[in-house]
């Protein structure tokens, strides 16, 4: 390319870029036409506050829209037309969801908050505010059913009125009083004009002229006065005329007015006197104007005519010399001006000389005010006229009145019946109350016309009118709207039941609101007019309103009248008794003088301009209309919802200066919304969208309104309804009336946080992350890489089995009959074994014991159950039996529903029975061979029949005993996918017939450590679902609120991310969240707690036994998981008061309760959260000596406790411990507890969360909870009756349903129950609940005890006990033990229950149950 | 005419057209996958709901066209227009290394009236949610991906994520509906005066 130089690269861009000028341009160029600005400001528009825009970046844009030739940029002013300032001037809220969701975008700031105009509406105190309305009297002036003869009465009433009031005022006199005092003074002062010399003549003179002008003035004013009554009077008389012709003509009179006139004598020689008068008057009037003023002009004549003469001499010389002068210098400019001059001389006129005035014909004038006098005034005599007003007629009419309040009908009136004088008497005050300055009083006339039903006989005339004025207006009383509205819809069926009843409104008048200055006892009535255009005519009598009739025979042109009338009534606030005024107050000491008096003005936009007692919004319409303010400027923006009118007429004209949301949905409405609500459509698509339960999964909802029936709804609505009279214990049945007053407590508390935490969490589920939605593959950090890169040069071991993960099933290929729970039973450990009753028997007699009596071993197998199917495993051998087979149990989903929400809510249980199977040998033949059979039983340890000598008479039976169970509930199951461990069975503290290892164990199993550390019987178990179900994803807890600070939130977030870190499948917690869904920090639910008194009673606070008495009564308090309660949204943590209350609850709560009464106790004691067997991560409590070294791990649901060294403590690994300072995160490399040291001083064990000096957080636990039942001595003797009747209650309850239970469980049997044995069995179960707390072996001596009392027989039974929760669960827990199906024919049953109530409604139930075989 | 219910109960919609081509520039093989999305009164009485293409190369003309003409036919029966079906499109195809890689989402509702319709869905995928797994993304040939492509028919969750938009698909309907209108809804465009109803005209 060619080099062009630098210049013209300059050149070149010169002609290419455009700068834009930073200085100002001239504002010349942005004005339209090159003219000059105009300030729309200076001249009285209002332009706005502008925005700030430095005056640079003006500048700039300015030049650059000059250059792109945008002038219509440009206001008049040559500023660059910028909308005033957007910002509004009140600042609102933003809406704001949570504080992580703060718009960045948006730059909030802090603005004190600031009453609005909207509230300044309302004052303080507003019940304190009262109008008084008082609606007197209306009186029809006219009205469409007025006669004729009404018509002319009504006028002629209105003329007398009128006459009256002249007549009143008495003009006449007045005039004439001051015409005779005029004449005096003008008489007096020409009398002293005469003495006086003539030299102050002027002054007078100017005198006496003003008293002829007044004088004249008031003639002429006494003669209109004079005429205009004597015109009303003629009028009256002709009116009066017509009257009479009419009631001549008809024959009857409708109205009873009469006119009287009277006459007067008056003497003629006061009227000569006064024409004399007159005419003198004149004369001298005469000369003073007329004379004066002639002799004036002739004197201005002879003046202008010596002008015009001495002009006239001049004009002739000078004509003279021109005529010399032209002759001389012919071109003489000078000349054609004189010439000029000349001319005009010569054109001036000659002045007219006046004409002389006419002289004074006295005559003339004489005639003249004689005419007049006749005209104006009377001749001699007067007038007068009366009315009485008698009441007939046939025309019955009823009116009242509602009337207008700030748009909104308050009050109506009772209905008067209309009588013949057109005058209806209300008399009525109402009272409204008001919280809301009146923008309008309104009073409203209303017709209710009732008419006869078709085909009733009755007169037109006849048929009567009801009139209503109701009173609008807002925020009144709503006592009194309610009474109204009775009014109203009790008016026509009450008076007039067979008839319609049709309302028209007449007229609507709008009151003034009085100053706060008026009350009601210093108010008066005033009348207010009214007037109606409304067209009616009849074809009867009554004339009509606005449509033209005749009035009198002989008129020629229809007149036409509209109904009108005038109301008479006051407004003012009340008084109260003491004679206050019940008016807002605050508004009259306002120091504006002009404002001070009338509260109204800073709020009543017409006030505030001045347009005081304007209390008609519609004739301010139209004057904001016709007086045209500016729109644009703020000053007016009250005014302007007026200048657009009224939009309905109905409506209440003023727009409100606050926004009002939907105000046209009105409109748009196409039903009501009551007939909405009836749309089962509607209600049926509504509900599926809230997900209500029984609605979830509906489709295909039918699209026809009439193909839904009311039974869709049916179950929904029974849900409704129990949920709202849970106490209705009678419709509940025999399950109902178990539960005492505190239960249903308990139930309603229950299902109202159920209700308030899915509502909250409803919302919280519809929150989605990116991980929801997107799939992506996370950032491979070192290790990851690492590792995959170590895989690559990983030896190869083919022979090694490789785990693989099962395939999670979705929920939609999942339906009946395709999941499976799979449990294997691995093997069981120190099964209790069988005892010989008559080893026993021979035990007592003889006192030997054989050190191997072991002889009667078990033949124990596993049953388990779930969902009403039972699957059992082979018969094993001995008391450490293995089996290793593989049980499958069918499951099926409640509704064939296998979404994850669903299966949540599973609350089946999986319950694993230990039984054991023996030959049951009927006794009726035993007794015959027992010799035979003894000896065989003894020697053989497992007889069988093919065994014995005689096949055809020994009957043997497969019996099967319960030994233990075991429960799992589905819902751990199915969160944790599998479960496999050691389980302690729960067998009974006493097993009549079988020895417990403990008897047994001591001497052939000492050597085994395993059993020495631990008692009781195990099973080792895996159970899992298959195929594996979806768990659901736990919610996600950053969406829960806190009333945490945010900086420890943080803290918890750092903790719980550098936990995780190091080992992550240790359970730690920071937060958890509440039952308000909140979360909170862990450590504030830990506070030492008394437990009740009761319990601790007379023990040593430390000593194991009260340790274990608080165990058990915590753990009996029913446990409900949080899966199944609150339908599987998360793990909820509720307080100690609350879960008391509730009286359910999970690990957590259990453990928490304990561990608040350990610290009570002194105890040096933790939460422990950890992973166990079976529940998953859960809560324990540990509880350390002074050492730190000895420690005991507490199951709190259980009451378990597990010592140091414990190998089937069921909990695998501890993640941290808790207590209500500090949260510790297990850094040990080893998590099972025997493993571990529990000095949680040791940093390098543990891993602090709040460092050593901060101050522990005060707690969300209550100081003490209160134990309902707890202190007898509180507690007054009348609860501790009530508290045992009920006890009472629920004993003869149980019992009998038990009883009937088990007569209807053997269908094929008689049932016979042993009595004496019921009685043994109840004394037992008493002392059960003490024994099983003091943990002494009385279990031995139940035995002998029992066997002592029933004599020889075989027995078999055991005590259950469980916490209370519902008949159902213990009725169905003794089924589960298959007592019931020994099916001897001589077996006899005793049972016996116990209920030991512990504080709060925490039962123990306790159920013996023994089958006695004699 | 018998068969003709008078007062119908639901109606029915049938749709059958074809999934005819795409554009999506710098690719060169595709195929798609479609699914029928629809709200809990609507059943499909025949037709199949999702399917899946043959893979195409890329016209080797200046049209640089994708072409399937994938067949869709599909019919309901439904008792709400509430949840009116939506036919939900992804793309997917190899990229360089022979990974499959998804290529693009889209949504469109089935047209409403009866006719023939030609409409074009617009396509896009998730964005990586940093640059830096952009590039492990790409290394490792696992884009982000929906986790279920149905989520282009809701709303819901929409909200979290980002997507950037790939190229159209262009999809033919042959709409054909039957009782909508005795059940009170009228889908016919205001110029289109009435559509015979058979049961009166015929009988």
């Amino acid at each position: 390319a060619e080099y062009r130089g630098y210049n013209h690269q300059l050149e070149q861009e010169s002609t290419k870029y455009f700068i834009p000028s930073s200085l100002p341009l001239e504002v010349a160029n942005k004005v339209e036409e090159h003219g000059q600005p105009r300030y729309l400001e200076d001249e009285g528009f209002y332009v706005g506050e502008k925005p700030v825009v430095l005056q640079q970046n003006k500048n700039i844009l300015e030049s650059r829209l000059l250059k792109h030739g945008g002038s219509d940029w440009f206001g008049p002013d040559g500023q660059v037309d910028l909308l005033p300032n957007p910002v509004t001037e009140a600042p609102t809220k933003p809406w704001v969801d949570s504080v992580d969701e703060l718009d960045p975008c948006i730059e909030t700031t802090y603005v004190k908050a600031r009453g609005t105009a909207v509230e300044d509406k309302y004052f303080p105190g507003s019940d304190e505010n009262e109008l008084q309305i008082d609606i007197g009297t209306i009186i029809f002036q006219h009205h469409p059913l007025m006669s004729r003869e009404h018509v002319l009465v009504s006028d002629i009433t209105k003329m007398y009125d009128e006459y009256r009031i002249i007549r009143h005022k008495n003009y006449i006199t007045f005039y004439t009083d001051k015409l005779a005092a005029l004449r005096n003074a003008a008489a007096t002062l020409k009398e002293t004009l005469d003495e006086t010399t003539m030299t102050e003549g002027g002054a007078q003179r100017t005198h006496i002229n003003d008293f002829t002008a007044e004088i004249r003035r008031t003639t002429q004013q006494l003669a209109s006065a004079e005429s205009a009554e004597r015109d009303m009077m003629r009028r009256i008389i002709e009116v009066w005329g017509d009257i009479k012709s009419i009631r001549e003509k008809q024959g009857y009179n409708n109205t009873s007015v009469k006119l009287v006139v009277k006459r007067e004598e008056q003497d003629v020689h006061h009227w000569e006197l006064e024409v004399e008068n007159q005419v003198s008057e004149r004369k001298e009037e005469y000369d003073v104007t007329i004379a004066i003023a002639h002799q004036e002009e002739v004197r201005k004549y002879q003046v202008q005519l010596q002008e015009w003469k001495q002009n006239r001499l001049k004009l002739k010389r000078i004509r003279k010399k021109m005529q010399r002068g032209s002759q001389e210098n012919l071109l003489d400019p000078n000349s054609e001006v004189e010439e000029e001059e000349l001319n005009i001389a010569g054109n001036i006129d000659k002045p007219q000389k006046p004409d002389k005035p006419a002289p004074f014909d006295k005559d003339a004038v004489r005639n003249d005010v004689m005419n007049q006098l006749l005209a104006n005034r009377r001749n001699p005599g007067e007038t007068k006229h009366s009315c009485i007003l008698p009441c007939l007629g046939p025309i019955l009419s009823t009116m009242n009145f509602p009337r207008l309040f700030n748009g909104r009908e308050v009050f109506l009136t009772d209905p008067k019946t209309l009588t013949s004088d057109f005058k209806l008497n209300f008399g009525s005050i109402f009272r409204v109350r008001i919280a809301q300055w009146p923008e309008s009083l309104k009073v409203r006339v209303i017709i209710l016309k009732v008419q006869p039903r078709l085909g009733d006989i009755l007169d037109q005339t006849g048929s009567p009118c009801l009139f209503c004025v109701v009173l609008y207006g807002f925020l009144c009383d709503p006592k009194l709207m309610l009474q109204w509205y009775k009014i109203q819809k009790s008016l026509p069926h009450c008076h007039q039941p067979d008839c319609l009843v049709t309302r028209t409104l007449i007229s609507s008048i709008f009151l003034t609101i009085p100053p706060t200055t008026v009350h009601s006892g210093n108010v008066r009535l005033g009348p207010t007019e009214f007037l109606s255009t409304r067209v009616e005519s009849f074809n009867h009598e009554g004339v009509g309103s606005n449509t033209p009739f005749t009035l009198r025979p002989n008129d020629a042109s229809p007149t036409s009248i509209n109904t009108k009338g005038v109301i008479i009534s006051s407004v003012s606030w009340s008084l109260d008794q003491d004679g206050r005024v019940l008016a807002p107050k605050g508004f009259v000491e306002r120091d504006d003088p002009i404002s001070g008096g009338n509260p109204l003005k800073i709020n009543d936009p017409v006030i505030a301009i001045g347009a005081e007692g304007l209390q008609d919004p519609e004739s301010l319409t139209k004057w904001v209309k016709e007086s045209r303010l500016d729109p644009n400027d703020p000053e007016n923006a009250a005014l302007v919802p007026f200048m657009q009118g009224i939009k309905d007429g109905e409506g209440f004209p003023f727009a409100q200066d606050y926004f009002r949301l939907e105000q046209l949905q009105e409109e748009f409405n196409f039903l009501t919304d009551e007939e909405f609500s009836h749309l089962n459509r509607l209600r049926l698509l509504q509900l599926r969208d809230k997900e209500v339960a029984e609605f979830r999964n509906i489709s295909m909802i039918p699209c026809n309104e009439h193909e839904i029936t009311e039974s869709a709804f049916t179950t929904y609505e029974r849900r409704l309804k129990e949920k709202d009279s849970l106490q209705s214990i009678d419709t509940k049945g025999l399950e109902g009336g178990a539960l005492s007053a505190h239960r249903v407590e308990v139930l309603r508390f229950r299902q109202k946080v159920k209700d308030a935490v899915l509502h909250r969490f409803y919302t919280s589920r519809h929150h989605h992350t990116l991980q929801d939605m997107v799939h992506e593959e996370q950032i491979p950090d070192i290790g990851t890489l690492g590792s995959s890169m170590a895989k690559i040069v990983e030896p190869r071991r083919p022979l090694k089995p490789i785990r693989k993960t099962r395939k999670k099933a979705t929920s939609q290929n999942l339906n009946e009959g395709s999941v499976k729970i799979l449990i294997n039973v691995v093997r069981g450990y120190n099964i209790p074994t069988r005892q010989s009753a008559h080893a026993h028997q021979q035990n007592r007699r003889g006192a030997t014991l054989e050190p191997n009596s072991k002889s009667f071993l078990v033949s124990p197998f596993v049953a388990a159950s779930f969902q009403d199917t039972v699957v059992t495993t082979s018969v094993a051998q001995g008391p450490n039996p293995s089996w290793n087979e593989e049980l499958q149990l069918p499951f099926s989903a409640p509704n064939n529903d296998y979404s994850s929400s669903n299966l949540q809510k599973v609350d089946d249980v999986l319950f694993i029975h230990l039984f054991d199977r023996c030959l049951g040998i009927s006794l009726k033949y035993l007794r015959r061979f027992s010799v035979i059979f003894m000896q065989k039983l003894k020697v053989t340890e497992d007889a069988t029949p093919t065994d014995t000598e005689d096949p055809t008479t020994i009957v043997t039976r497969l019996q099967n005993y319960w030994l233990g169970s075991f429960k799992l509930p589905f819902s751990t199951v199915y969160q944790r996918g599998k479960i496999d461990g050691t389980f302690k069975i729960k067998v009974p503290p006493v097993l009549l017939g079988y020895d417990l290892e403990r008897q047994v164990g001591y001497e052939h199993r000492m050597e085994s450590q395993f059993m020495q550390q631990s008692s009781g019987t195990f099973l080792t178990i895996f159970v899992t679902l298959e195929p594996v179900l979806k768990p659901m994803d736990p919610p996600r807890y950053n969406y829960f609120e806190s009333q945490e600070d945010t900086e420890l939130l943080a803290k918890c977030a750092v903790f719980m991310a550098d936990c995780n870190k190091r080992y992550p499948t240790r359970n730690v917690k920071t937060t958890v969240i509440d039952i308000k869904g909140e979360s909170v920090l862990i450590t504030r639910f830990i506070r030492a707690l008394p437990p009740p008194p009761e319990l601790i009673e007379g023990l040593n606070p430390g000593s194991k036994e009260a340790t274990e008495k608080l165990a058990r009564f915590v753990s009996l308090i029913p446990f409900v998981s949080d899966n199944v309660t609150y339908a599987g949204i998360c793990d909820l943590w509720s307080t100690c008061d609350q879960f008391m209350q509730m009286l359910c609850g999970d690990e957590e709560e259990h453990a928490i309760l304990l561990l608040n009464f350990f610290l009570h106790l002194g105890k040096q004691a933790y939460l422990v959260l950890g992973a166990a067997v079976p529940e998953g991560n859960t809560a324990y409590v540990l509880t350390l000596d002074q050492t730190a070294r000895d420690y005991t791990i507490w199951n709190a649901s259980t009451g378990q406790q597990y010592f140091k060294g414990d190998p089937h403590t069921p909990l695998q690994s501890v993640g941290a411990l808790v207590n209500d300072k500090n949260i510790w995160f297990n850094v040990q490399r080893q998590a099972m507890p025997i493993r571990m040291h529990f000095d949680v001083t040791r940093p390098a064990d543990w891993k602090p969360f709040f460092g050593a000096t901060a101050t522990p957080l005060p707690s969300i636990q209550p100081e003490s909870i209160y134990f309902p039942p707890t202190d007898q001595s509180y507690v007054s003797n009348l609860v501790d009756v009530i508290e045992r009747t009920l006890k009472d209650c629920y004993f003869v309850f149980l019992n009998k349903i038990i009883f009937d239970r088990i007569v209807s469980w053997r269908p094929r049997h008689i049932t016979r129950w042993n009595r004496s044995g019921n009685s043994i069995l109840r004394q037992i179960a008493k002392g059960l609940e003490e024994s099983i707390t003091k943990n002494d072996g009385r279990g031995i001596e139940h035995n002998t005890q029992i066997l002592s009392q029933l004599g020889d027989v075989r027995f078999t039974g055991y005590p259950m006990d469980q916490p209370f929760t519902n008949v159902e669960s213990i009725v169905s827990a003794v089924r589960s033990t298959e007592v019931h199906k020994i099916q001897d024919p001589d077996v006899e049953f005793s049972m016996a229950v116990h209920i030991h109530a512990y504080p709060s409604s925490v039962l123990a139930v306790w159920v013996y149950v023994a089958a006695i075989v004699n | 005419m018998a068969g003709i219910n008078p007062n119908p109960t639901v109606f029915l919609l049938m749709a059958n057209g074809q999934i005819e081509s795409a554009v999506f520039p710098d690719f060169d093989e595709l195929y798609c996958k479609f699914s029928f999305v629809h709200g809990q009164d609507w059943v499909v009485t025949s037709g199949l709901e999702e399917g899946i293409s043959q893979i195409t190369r890329r016209s080797r003309d200046e049209r640089q066209l994708f072409v399937w003409n994938f067949p869709l036919d599909i019919t309901y029966k439904s008792t709400n227009p509430y949840g009116w079906p939506q036919l939900v499109v992804s793309c997917y195809g190899p990229d360089v290394f022979g990974r499959d890689i998804v290529r693009g989402y889209g949504a469109i509702h089935i047209p409403m009236t009866p006719g023939k319709h030609k409409v074009k869905v617009p396509m896009f995928v998730p964005v990586s949610s940093s640059k830096l797994q952009q590039i492990t993304s790409w290394l490792l040939g696992r884009r982000p991906e929906f986790v279920d492509p149905k989520v282009v028919a809701q709303g819901e969750g929409r909200d979290v994520t980002r997507v950037r938009s790939q190229g159209y698909a262009m999809v033919s309907f042959n709409i054909v509906t039957r009782d909508l209108k005795k059940l009170g809804y009228d889908l016919s465009p205001s110029d289109v005066t009435s559509i015979p109803l058979s049961s009166t005209v015929i009988s």
